[in-house]
């Protein structure tokens, strides 16, 4: 296995347990990190593609792929917060009242 | 002036302002003068027809190109041949007269401005629609009326019933819809307007003529209430009778027929379409004849009957006798329409009571109602010499005796049917006694009909009677239509206003009329359930179907992403595996 | 000089500037003059929207259907703020701008980074403001909303990763042959696809947004409706330019009838006139997938429908969110006694959304089944038009209680909001009458798009 292969692998596999903890995780904080994870696997192909074709633009894109990653969890936090702040128990689907 | 005529679409529309902004003060007063103009403009086209200056025809198109850019038939076109303007005529007289009558019927509703501005949103879509010179032209007048249509019948949306009578309406009419722009986008390049579907058909160049054909047709059984589609008629009788009378008999049901009309030539060229079409009339005539028969209410009785005769008209059609089949289009726009605002005068003098089975003796009470419902129901009968319906059912019966000699014989038979409900419907409103449901004591609880309710239909009475005369001794509407809509070869008809076909059928239709009295119900009995049992079904399935959806948003976020994730997933391994 | 002046990015770099001026009416400084100041700010913001002479094409739709959009967003909210003092006023101001900008930058797009930039742009700004709204329901909303977005930030940027590393660059991808290649790229547009349909609101990934657009308050569920249906169409209209909708474009057409079902039974037995409304924007998607689906020959079809839905819905929540009219279940119309231009308009509004000749609504399903037929063919077309007329029931059951109670006096809106609905109302009769011109100016559009490749 080539080295680049290997980083594929390992960001499908990071892309994989991030939307699995999408899925599968009731905290809104684990949900977060999930989706932080996604980003980082993301980010993590954006630099292997820089190695392969040996161009800076993908390296900058992750760079500010990093900031809007930053941007998203602050606002995340804030809304999680802003949720579940007069809840007892913090579980994702209590929030479920817009239905049907 | 002729110019004009293309543009009679336009007529109604300042009324609708007028409504809008309440003028004037009794509602509606002005408003018959848009569909009388549109008569008047329908006269002056019929009398410029056979005419052509250098210029070109004397009636000339009203033609916009590339209105709709993204169609290959995307001209915006009024087209007012003989066929366009001679419908156009109809339309202007029945809606005048009954525009005239709504102004007595809806004194006392205090919405008339409303109510008005809608039959003006009526008249324009049907006019329209009839003056259209392509599809797409004619789906926004098709559109219109189904529009207005259900605007109409839910008018007293709070009388329990009216909403639902109308979303069945609306639901109805959706199938035509669908059926129509698929006909639309099925269109192949270069055809341009009716006349270019016309000429391709006749010459066998058109692709896909069957596919067309069908679409067209399955439209037209949405709009004309034919074979499984007829559920909505009986219901859409919640509305106003002068709704009943102008929309929901004379004109936008005949609507469907007016295609079948238009298209004829596609039909010809379509024998399985054509067989369709004369099996699902031939079945819609006899299955509402026997179901008019089992109302208890007058207004569904009728409604029933137009199924039976709309039913009439398309066997003609499925024969190939177009002719015929306008021709009674005509005739039964002024004897239905005549019947429902007679009715009506009889449903207003007892305080809105609709069941036959309360009604009973009223021709002293009601005498002005009393002689135009029986002008109507002759003619519906067709009384052979006098009335204008046996005119028309005459030439429907001997076309269907020339295709098929089993297929006349059951026609002519389904006379003595005709007459049997029209009795019926006469002879429980009008004769025996006050049925034992009746509150109040005898003619006090009657009152009389003012002027409005019984004038304005003078006309129509004189059109059930003498339109027959528009085609016998000179051939008027032959010559109106010609070369649009051929009638039958001359030899057929040269027989002139009495035929013995035409006697026979009167025999057997005045006998049955007589019948019809022995079948007056002597009590109130509830009226079998419009809506049939696959409408019911299919309702139920939407509902369970609806239900099912809702229950799938469940408002939990775990699911939301769960689904939002996995339909990623697959749509990757799809796009994967196929790669 | 012109070049600079005009460029597309300094025009969202001054919308933004005006923002920031609107949040700064919030310094006690100015005290009960806070309004004033924000409508300066909201002033400058909108004189820096004006179409350059340059522009063309997607840049120049995008300008008119996000002035109009954040037009109306804020002759709602100042509405709401000359009504009665609202608490989150300013902030409900700034964020439609910043959700415009989103949708600026993803019309002027050079290439997919550009475009995931515009689409997070575009997402934190709704979730935020579906968030601002009174009580529970909104905050869960707008939370739902966020984390959906969140997930599919992230399909968007793993996709955009993948198609870089097949093919060395971001640029709106080609199929390529290489089967390496080939296969890293279509993994990339199909992951790219999900994101995009999300922010169409198409089914099955249509739930945070119906969730946003029934919990949202007043102003902002039409507004972020139309906003997110307008970026979606330019990114589609990139990407499908590009050539990348081979990937995609069957499963597309699945889902689009997919949505366009749940939108026509989720509406059926509805009784929440918001919820009816959102449901229909799940529709609408199906309708919108279905033109992109087509390919190339379908993109204009689709800027067309946009475009008449655009302004058929901001209609719609105009008439009904203003000041004392909020209506949430079908009785609340008959309560409301709409004034006759409100009632005309919610109207007029319903019916293009049902698809009611001749209103633009219905012009637009036309050309986007007439596309469909020529390219999907006719069982697709079929089921897509049965669902798009069978939709004509519900929509038009709220009429007659619309038109029962119509009263002059009560429920009337601000001058400047009715100024604002009669230039909507007048851009809706134009459409409707001169179907061709809206045709015309998407058109542009294709040609522009076109010319960047």
């Amino acid at each position: 296995m080539t080295p680049i292969s290997l980083l594929l692998v390992t960001a499908v596999v990071v892309f994989s347990l991030g939307a699995a903890s999408l899925v599968q995780r009731r905290n809104p904080m684990s949900l977060l990190m999930g989706a932080e994870l996604m980003l980082s696997a993301s980010i993590l192909v954006l630099v292997a593609s820089s190695r392969v074709h040996g161009t800076a633009s993908s390296q900058a894109a992750a760079l500010l792929a990093l900031v809007l990653g930053a941007a998203e969890a602050v606002i995340g936090l804030a809304l999680a917060l802003a949720v579940f702040r007069n809840r007892a128990r913090v579980d994702l689907d209590d929030a479920s009242e817009v239905r049907r | 002036m002729t110019g004009l005529v293309g543009w009679a679409w336009a007529l109604p529309l300042p009324f609708i302002v007028l409504g809008i902004l309440g003028l004037p003060r009794r509602g509606g007063a002005v408003s018959f003068l848009g569909p009388l103009g549109v008569f008047a403009l329908a006269l002056v086209g019929l009398s410029q027809l056979g005419e052509t200056s250098l210029a070109g025809p004397a009636v000339p198109d009203v033609r916009i190109d590339g209105f709709l850019p993204f169609l290959p038939d995307g001209a915006f076109v009024t087209h007012p041949d003989g066929l366009a303007v001679s419908m156009l005529a109809v339309v202007g007289l029945v809606s005048t007269c009954i525009y005239l009558y709504a102004l007595g019927y809806m004194e006392q509703d205090e919405n008339r401005h409303r109510f008005f501005a809608f039959l003006d949103v009526f008249v324009a879509s049907m006019c329209l629609l009839v003056l259209a010179g392509n599809i797409t032209t004619l789906l926004i007048g098709w559109a219109g009326v189904g529009l207005a249509s259900f605007l109409l019948i839910s008018f007293w949306w709070e009388r329990p019933g009216t909403l639902s009578a109308g979303a069945e309406a609306l639901a109805a009419n959706a199938i035509g819809d669908a059926a129509l722009l698929l006909a639309i986008v099925a269109l192949p390049a270069g055809i341009y307007s009716f006349d270019d579907l016309a000429i391709a058909a006749r010459q066998g160049s058109l692709v896909q003529h069957n596919l067309i054909a069908f679409l067209l047709i399955v439209a037209a059984f949405a709009k004309s209430a034919q074979g499984p589609l007829y559920f909505w008629l009986p219901s859409a009788m919640a509305g106003p009778t002068p709704v009943s009378a102008l929309l929901h008999s004379a004109t936008m049901v005949a609507a469907g027929v007016y295609l079948g009309v238009r298209v004829s030539p596609v039909l010809a060229v379509s024998p399985e379409v054509s067989r369709m079409v004369l099996w699902v009339g031939l079945f819609t005539m006899l299955f509402g004849g026997v179901m008019s028969l089992r109302q208890d209410n007058l207004k569904k009785g009728l409604a029933f009957s137009s199924v039976s005769q709309l039913g009439m008209m398309f066997v003609a059609l499925g024969i190939g006798a177009p002719f015929a089949a306008f021709f009674h289009l005509v005739t039964h726009a002024a004897f239905k329409a005549l019947l429902f605002t007679s009715a009506g005068g009889v449903i207003h003098g007892l305080h809105g009571e609709e069941r036959i089975s309360h009604m009973g003796g009223l021709r002293k009470a009601l005498p002005g109602p009393h002689l135009l419902f029986l002008i109507g129901a002759l003619s519906l009968i067709g009384l052979p010499i006098v009335t204008a319906g046996a005119a028309s059912k005459d030439l429907i019966l001997e076309s269907a005796l020339h295709h098929d000699r089993w297929l006349g014989i059951v026609m002519i038979a389904a006379a003595g049917l005709t007459g049997a409900y029209a009795g019926r419907l006469y002879f429980a409103t009008f004769y025996g006694s006050r049925g034992h449901g009746s509150h109040g004591d005898g003619d006090h609880a009657v009152h009389a009909p003012s002027g409005w309710l019984v004038w304005p239909l003078v006309p129509l009475a004189l059109g059930a009677l003498g339109f027959g005369f528009l085609e016998v001794p000179g051939g008027l509407l032959s010559r109106a239509l010609a070369g649009v809509v051929d009638a039958p070869a001359a030899s057929s008809l040269g027989t002139g206003v009495v035929t013995s076909l035409g006697l026979i059928a009167g025999a057997i239709g005045l006998a049955g009329f007589f019948a019809g009295r022995l079948l007056v119900p002597s009590k109130s009995t509830p009226s079998p359930a419009a809506r049939p049992a696959w409408v019911q079904a299919l309702v139920d399935v939407f509902d369970f179907l609806a239900e099912q959806t809702l229950a799938f948003h469940t408002g939990r976020t775990s699911q939301y992403l769960l689904a939002t994730l996995v339909t990623t997933a697959l749509a990757v391994g799809f796009v994967l595996t196929r790669a | 000089m012109s070049s600079l002046v005009y460029s597309p990015a300094l025009q969202s770099i001054l919308v933004l500037v005006g923002g920031m001026l609107v949040l700064l009416a919030g310094v006690p400084f100015f005290g009960t003059r806070r309004t004033a100041v924000s409508i300066v700010g909201l002033l400058i913001a909108f004189a820096s929207l004006v179409p350059a002479q340059s522009a063309e094409g997607l840049e120049l739709v995008a300008i008119l259907g996000v002035s109009l959009t954040l037009m109306i967003g804020a002759a709602l909210n100042l509405e709401l703020e000359l009504d009665e003092h609202q608490p989150q006023y300013l902030e409900s101001m700034v964020l439609p701008l910043i959700a415009g900008v989103g949708v600026l930058t993803m019309a002027i797009a050079n290439n997919l980074f550009e475009l995931a930039m515009g689409l997070e742009t575009l997402s934190l700004a709704s979730a935020v403001w579906f968030g601002l709204g009174r009580g529970e329901r909104a905050l869960e909303a707008g939370f739902k909303y966020f984390l959906l977005g969140a997930a599919t930030f992230g399909l968007f940027l793993f996709g955009t990763a993948l198609i870089h590393l097949g093919t060395g660059s971001f640029a709106f991808p080609n199929i390529p042959t290489a089967p390496d290649a080939r296969l890293l790229v279509l993994a990339g547009l199909a992951l790219v696809a999900a994101a995009v349909a999300f922010k169409l609101a198409l089914a099955p990934l249509h739930f945070g947004a119906l969730d946003g657009y029934t919990a949202a308050p007043p102003g902002a569920a039409g507004v972020v409706m139309a906003l997110s249906k307008l970026g979606a169409v330019f990114a589609l209209t990139h990407i499908v330019m590009g050539g990348g909708s081979a990937g995609f474009s069957r499963v597309w057409t699945g889902l689009a009838l997919v949505s366009i079902w749940v939108g026509v039974l989720g509406s059926l037995v509805q009784t929440d006139l918001r919820r009816l409304l959102a449901y229909s924007a799940v529709g609408h998607a199906g309708f919108l997938a279905l033109a992109f689906a087509c390919g190339r020959s379908g993109v204009h079809a689709g800027l067309y429908y946009a475009v008449n839905y655009v302004v058929a819905v901001l209609i719609g929540f105009a008439a009904i969110s203003g000041k004392g009219a909020q209506a949430i279940r079908f009785e609340d119309l008959k309560r409301m006694e709409l004034s006759p231009l409100r009632a005309a308009a919610f109207a007029l509004s319903l019916m293009s959304l049902a698809g009611i000749p001749p209103l633009p609504g219905f012009w637009a399903k036309l050309a986007v089944l007439g596309v469909s037929y020529s390219t999907l063919g006719l069982e697709v077309t079929a089921l897509a038009a049965l669902g798009g007329v069978v939709g004509v029931v519900y929509y038009l059951r709220p009429l007659p209680d619309l038109f029962a109670k119509i009263r002059h006096g009560r429920a009337e809106l601000q001058p400047i909001t009715r100024l604002v609905l009669v230039v909507a109302l007048v851009i809706f009769a134009t459409f409707a009458l001169r179907p061709a011109l809206a045709w015309q100016i998407t058109d542009l559009a294709r040609a522009a798009a076109v010319v960047q490749r």
